[in-house]
C-alpha cells in the first residue's frame, strides 16, 4: 500500500507537478496579456492570486529542475552509464532551445516598446485634441444659445406669479426647444416644470457647485454628461427676476444636444479619452507586457530545460541500458536482454544487441566447452608426455623452449622447466654439457629442416657417456609458426643391453665351441706326459714336462674363463629365498678370515636386515667383489677390506646397502659404467668378467651396483638390494 | 555576539530609517476618515485625502477612480461578540470628461442616475466633494432592527484597484500610491442622532 502511495506521489511530483506549474504559468501569462491588451478587468480581483500562483509555479519548476540537475550530478559522480551522454544531450538541447527563446524575448521586448511608442503619434494626438477643441467649441456655441434662450425665458417668467408659471412653461418647452424647464421656489420646491423627454420628468435641484456658480456669476451653464449612453445635456440655471426675500425663484433649463451631433461628440471624446488613457498607461503597458513576456520566456526556458531533461532521458535511457548490458557482456554475463520499445534505428540497435548477446552466449558456451576439452586434452597430453620415457622438447620457431617433459629432465639431468620461455642459447650458456644436443637442434632449425634425426653423445662427467637419438619435426603445416618438437631417447642402456646380449652370445659360443675341445686337449697332454716322461732323455723329458704342464694349465685357465663366460651368459634363474644379509656376508668373509694377507673389518647393521635373494648367486657376487679388491690391492703392504651393511630408503623403497671398501689405489681414471661390461679390466690376469657378473647378479635381484673412490683412499663398491617386504 | 555598541547602533539606525522610509511611502496618498456620522437617514463623512500626483495625473488622463464606501451598524450579542445589524454600501466613481472639461462623481452601478451624478468644473471641487460625502442610507438598511440596538458604526472607504484598467492593475499591486484605503473607522452610535 505504502509502495503504491509512494509510486503515485513520485508520479505526481515527476509528471503532474511540472505540468501543473507550466499550465499555471501559461494561464497567468495569457490572463495578464488579455487583460493588459483588452483593458478589461474580468480577472482584476484575482491578480494577486495569479501572481502568487505564478511565483509558486516558477519556484516549483526551478526546484524540479534543480532536483534533476542534482540527480544528474550524482549520477555523473558515480559514473553511472548514460549520465555523461545525458549531460551532453541536455546541454545540446538547452543550447538549441534557450538561445532562440532569448533572442525572441529580446526582439519581442524591443518591438513591444517600439510598437507601444508608435501608438503615441504627435500628429494623431494633435488631431484628437483639435477634434476635441472643435467639439468643445460647438458645445460652447450651443451652450451660449441655450443660455440666451434661458435668459429670455427667465425674463418672460420674471413677472409671472407662481400659478402662471406652469402654463407658460408648457408653451415655452416647445418654442424654446428645451428638454426640461423647471422653476424652483426658494425652498427648492418645484413651482412649475415641463419636460419634453420622459427621462427628465423629475427635476433635480442644482447642486451646491451650481448654486455657488449662480451666486458668483448670476447663472450656471454647463454641458453635463448624463451617464451611460444618454449623451450630453446642456444645463442652464439662473434666478428669476429680483431675488427679494422670500421670493427667490430659479429657472433650470435643460437643452438637448442635436441627435446627429451626439454620437460625433461622444466619439471624439471617447477617442481622446482612450488616447490620453493609453498615454498614461504607456509605461504600465510596457511593464505588464514585459512581465508577460518574461513569464513566457521563463515558461519557455524552463519548459525547454524540462523537456530537454525528458528528451535526453528518453534518448539516453536505451543507450544507458545498452552500456550497462555491454558492461555485463564484458564481464561475461549474458542474462540481461534489453527491452525494445521502438521500431526505429535505436530499436534495431537493441534488437541487434540482443541477438549478438544470444550468439555470444552460444559462442561462449561453445568456447567454454572447447576450452574444457582443450584443457582436458592438454592435461591428457601433459600426462602422456610426463609418462613417456622419451624426452620431449617443444620449441617455438625462434628456438625458445616452450615445454619439456619429465623424461627430458631425467634423461638430460637438467631442470628444463626452469628454462621454459628462454632461448636454447641461454640453456646452452648455462648448461655447457647439453651443448652437443642443443647445437644440432639449432642448426636444423636454421636449415629449416622439416624432419630430421641425429645421434648425439653427451659427456656427463668422468667417463660417463650417454648416447641420445634426437628426432626433430616441425609442428603444423608449412607456413605455420607452430614451432618444432624434439624427441629423444637415451640409447645408452639400449646399447648396453645390446652389448650384454652380444657378450652373452659370445659366452654361449665359447661354451660350445671352445670348452668342448679343451678336455681332449687336456687329456692328450696328460697322455703324452704319462707315455713319454721318463722314456725320453732328461733334456727332452724336461721340455715335454714343461710343455704339457703349460698346456694343462692354460687349458685349465681357458676352462675357467669359459666357465666365467658361461656364468655371465647363463639366463637368470634365481632361487630367491629369505636370508639375512649379515649372516650371508659373514659366511663368505669367514672363508677369507684366515688369509694372512688381508685385514678384514665387518661393520654390519644391528637390525640384521633380511633379503629375498638367491644365496648362491649373492655369494658369488660377494666373492667377485672381494676378489676384485684383493687383486686391486696386490701391491699394498697392508691390504684392508671393510665390509659393511646398512639399511636405507631410496624413493620410498627400502634397500639394504652392502659396501666393500679397500685401501687400494682406487678406481682407475675414467672408471664408469663401462667397467661393468664384460672384458673390461685394468688387471693383467683378469678375465674382465668379475664386475660384469656382479652387476648382472645385482640387476637380477632388482638392485644396482656402483663404484667410487673413497675420500681416505681406495675404492668402495656399493651394492643396493631391495629389502624383503615380508 | 561579538558586535560592538557602535555596530548595534548602526544596525538600529538603519532599521529605523528603513521603517521610516517605508511609512513615509504612504504619506503622498493619505486617505483617512476625519469624522463620520449617521444622521437623518444619511451617512455623512469627512475625509482627509491628499491624492498623489500620479493619481491626479491618472484622473486627468481619463482613468476612472472607483471608491467603495461601506458602513456597518454593529451591536453586541449576549455573548459579548460584535454582530452586524445593518450594512450599506455605495460606490462612487470619479472621472474626467475632456470634451466638457468637467469632473464627475457618480454611481458607476447606476451611471444614468441623475440624482447621484455630480459634475464639477475643477478637480479641486471634485476632491472637495468626495472629501465631504453625504450618502443617503437605504430604507430598512438595519434589517428591521431598532436603531437603539446599534452600539457603533464602522466606515471603510477603499479604492477599487480591481476596476482599474488592466495595464494599470499590475503596477497598482506594487505601487503604494494606488493602495488607497481608510481602514475601518468606527464611532459610537450614541454620538449620532440616528
Amino acid at each position: 500500500m505504502a509502495r503504491v502511495a509512494k509510486r503515485w506521489l513520485s508520479f505526481g511530483v515527476r509528471r503532474v507537478l511540472p505540468a501543473l506549474a507550466i499550465l499555471t504559468l501559461l494561464a497567468a501569462a495569457l490572463l495578464l496579456a488579455r487583460d493588459a491588451a483588452g483593458g478589461s478587468n474580468r480577472f482584476g480581483a484575482y491578480y494577486s492570486w495569479i501572481l502568487v500562483a505564478s511565483a509558486i509555479s516558477l519556484g516549483v519548476l526551478i526546484l524540479i529542475i534543480a532536483q534533476r540537475l542534482l540527480r544528474l550530478s550524482r549520477e555523473l559522480q558515480r559514473r553511472i552509464p548514460g549520465a555523461r551522454l545525458t549531460r551532453r544531450m541536455l546541454l545540446m538541447l538547452i543550447g538549441l532551445a534557450v538561445p532562440p527563446v532569448l533572442v525572441v524575448y529580446g526582439f519581442s521586448l524591443f518591438f513591444l516598446n517600439a510598437t507601444i511608442d508608435t501608438w503615441f503619434n504627435v500628429r494623431l494626438e494633435k488631431g484628437l485634441n483639435d477634434a476635441l477643441e472643435i467639439g468643445s467649441a460647438y458645445l460652447g456655441e450651443r451652450l451660449r444659445a441655450a443660455e440666451g434662450n434661458s435668459t429670455q425665458l427667465a425674463h418672460d417668467l420674471a413677472d409671472l406669479s407662481d400659478t402662471e408659471l406652469q402654463s407658460h412653461l408648457d408653451s415655452a418647452i416647445d418654442t424654446r426647444g428645451a428638454t426640461q424647464l423647471t422653476v424652483f421656489g426658494n425652498d427648492r420646491k418645484v413651482l412649475a416644470t415641463q419636460s419634453a423627454d420622459p427621462r427628465f420628468l423629475n427635476p433635480v435641484y442644482p447642486d451646491a457647485n451650481a448654486l455657488l456658480q449662480i451666486k458668483d456669476s448670476g447663472r450656471y451653464a454647463a454641458a453635463d454628461h448624463l451617464g451611460g449612453d444618454n449623451g450630453l445635456i446642456l444645463r442652464v440655471a439662473m434666478p428669476l427676476g429680483d431675488a427679494t426675500a422670500g421670493r427667490e425663484r430659479m429657472l433650470l433649463a435643460l437643452f438637448p444636444v442635436p441627435q446627429q451631433i451626439q454620437p460625433l461628440t461622444a466619439a471624439v471624446e471617447q477617442a481622446n479619452f482612450d488616447f490620453q488613457r493609453l498615454k498614461f498607461l504607456r509605461d504600465s503597458l510596457k511593464l505588464t507586457f514585459s512581465l508577460v513576456l518574461t513569464f513566457v520566456l521563463l515558461l519557455s526556458a524552463l519548459f525547454g530545460v524540462l523537456t530537454a531533461f525528458g528528451v535526453a532521458r528518453r534518448l539516453t535511457a536505451p543507450i544507458s541500458r545498452l552500456a550497462t548490458a555491454t558492461q555485463a557482456v564484458g564481464a561475461g554475463r549474458y542474462d540481461t536482454p534489453l527491452p525494445v520499445a521502438s521500431d526505429d534505428e535505436l530499436g534495431f540497435l537493441l534488437n541487434s544487441f540482443n541477438q549478438m548477446q544470444r550468439e555470444l552466449e552460444l559462442a561462449s558456451g561453445r568456447l567454454s566447452r572447447s576450452a574444457l576439452e582443450t584443457d582436458s586434452q592438454r592435461t591428457y597430453l601433459k600426462a602422456v608426455l610426463e609418462r613417456l620415457s622419451t624426452g620431449v622438447l617443444g620449441l617455438d620457431r625462434e628456438g625458445v623452449l616452450r615445454t619439456a617433459n619429465h623424461a627430458a629432465e631425467t634423461i638430460l639431468e637438467a631442470p628444463l622447466s626452469r628454462y621454459v620461455g628462454q632461448h636454447l642459447t641461454v640453456v646452452r650458456s648455462q648448461r655447457a654439457d647439453l651443448q652437443p644436443m642443443i647445437d644440432p637442434i639449432l642448426a636444423h632449425m636454421r636449415e629449416g629442416a622439416r624432419e630430421w634425426r641425429e645421434e648425439v653423445v653427451l659427456e656427463a662427467g668422468g667417463s660417463e657417456r650417454r648416447v641420445l637419438m634426437l628426432r626433430g619435426a616441425e609442428l603444423g603445416s608449412a607456413g605455420d609458426d607452430a614451432g618444432i618438437v624434439v624427441v629423444f631417447d637415451d640409447l645408452t642402456i639400449l646399447n648396453r643391453a645390446q652389448r650384454d646380449a652380444a657378450w652373452a652370445e659370445v659366452a654361449r659360443r665359447l661354451a660350445h665351441e671352445v670348452k668342448n675341445p679343451l678336455t681332449p686337449i687336456q687329456l692328450a697332454a696328460e697322455r703324452l706326459r704319462r707315455r713319454f716322461i721318463g722314456r725320453l732323455p732328461p733334456d727332452e723329458t724336461e721340455v715335454l714336462d714343461r710343455a704339457t704342464h703349460t698346456i694343462v694349465n692354460q687349458v685349465e685357465a681357458l676352462k675357467a674363463m669359459v666357465n666365467a663366460f658361461g656364468d655371465y651368459a647363463r639366463p637368470p634363474m634365481i632361487d630367491a629365498r629369505a636370508l639375512s644379509i649379515n649372516a650371508l656376508t659373514s659366511e663368505v668373509l669367514d672363508l677369507y678370515e684366515n688369509d694372512q694377507r688381508i685385514q678384514l673389518t665387518r661393520n654390519f647393521a644391528a637390525s640384521d636386515p633380511m633379503l629375498r635373494a638367491d644365496a648362491v648367486r649373492l655369494r658369488q657376487l660377494l666373492h667377485n667383489l672381494i676378489k676384485n679388491s684383493l687383486e686391486a690391492m696386490s701391491g699394498e703392504r697392508k691390504p684392508h677390506i671393510e665390509v659393511s651393511t646398512t639399511e636405507g630408503e631410496i624413493g620410498g623403497r627400502a634397500f639394504v646397502e652392502l659396501a666393500v671398501a679397500d685401501n687400494g689405489p682406487g678406481l682407475p681414471e675414467g672408471f664408469g659404467d663401462r667397467w661393468f661390461e664384460p672384458y673390461t679390466t685394468s688387471k693383467v690376469k683378469g678375465t674382465g668378467l668379475g664386475l660384469a657378473v656382479a652387476k648382472k647378479i645385482a640387476e637380477e635381484h632388482g638392485g644396482s651396483i656402483r663404484a667410487e673412490n673413497r675420500p681416505s683412499g681406495g675404492a668402495v663398491f656399493t651394492l643396493w638390494l631391495p629389502r624383503d617386504a615380508a | 555576539m561579538p558586535f560592538s555598541k557602535s555596530t548595534h547602533k548602526l544596525i538600529f539606525t538603519a532599521i529605523v530609517v528603513l521603517a521610516a522610509s517605508a511609512c513615509s511611502r504612504g504619506s503622498p496618498a493619505a486617505f483617512a476618515v476625519r469624522s463620520a456620522s449617521v444622521e437623518r437617514g444619511s451617512l455623512g463623512a469627512q475625509l482627509d485625502w491628499r491624492p498623489s500626483a500620479l493619481m491626479l495625473d491618472a484622473l486627468d488622463h481619463g482613468i476612472a477612480l472607483d471608491f467603495e464606501v461601506t458602513v456597518e451598524a454593529q451591536g453586541t450579542s449576549w455573548l459579548g461578540w460584535r454582530t452586524t445589524i445593518g450594512k450599506a454600501r455605495w460606490r462612487r466613481e470619479l472621472r474626467y470628461f475632456p470634451l466638457t472639461r468637467q469632473y464627475q462623481m457618480r454611481d458607476p452601478e447606476n451611471p444614468s442616475g441623475t440624482s447621484e451624478t455630480r459634475s464639477y468644473p475643477a478637480r479641486a471641487s471634485l476632491i472637495a466633494a468626495i472629501s465631504d460625502l453625504r450618502l443617503p442610507l437605504p430604507a430598512g438598511w438595519l434589517g428591521g432592527n431598532n436603531s437603539t440596538a446599534v452600539d457603533r458604526y464602522t466606515l471603510r472607504i477603499d479604492l477599487q484597484r480591481d476596476n482599474l484598467p488592466g495595464a494599470l492593475r499590475l503596477p497598482a499591486l506594487i505601487d503604494a500610491d494606488w493602495r488607497l484605503s481608510t481602514g475601518i473607522y468606527a464611532w459610537p452610535a450614541s454620538r449620532n442622532a440616528g
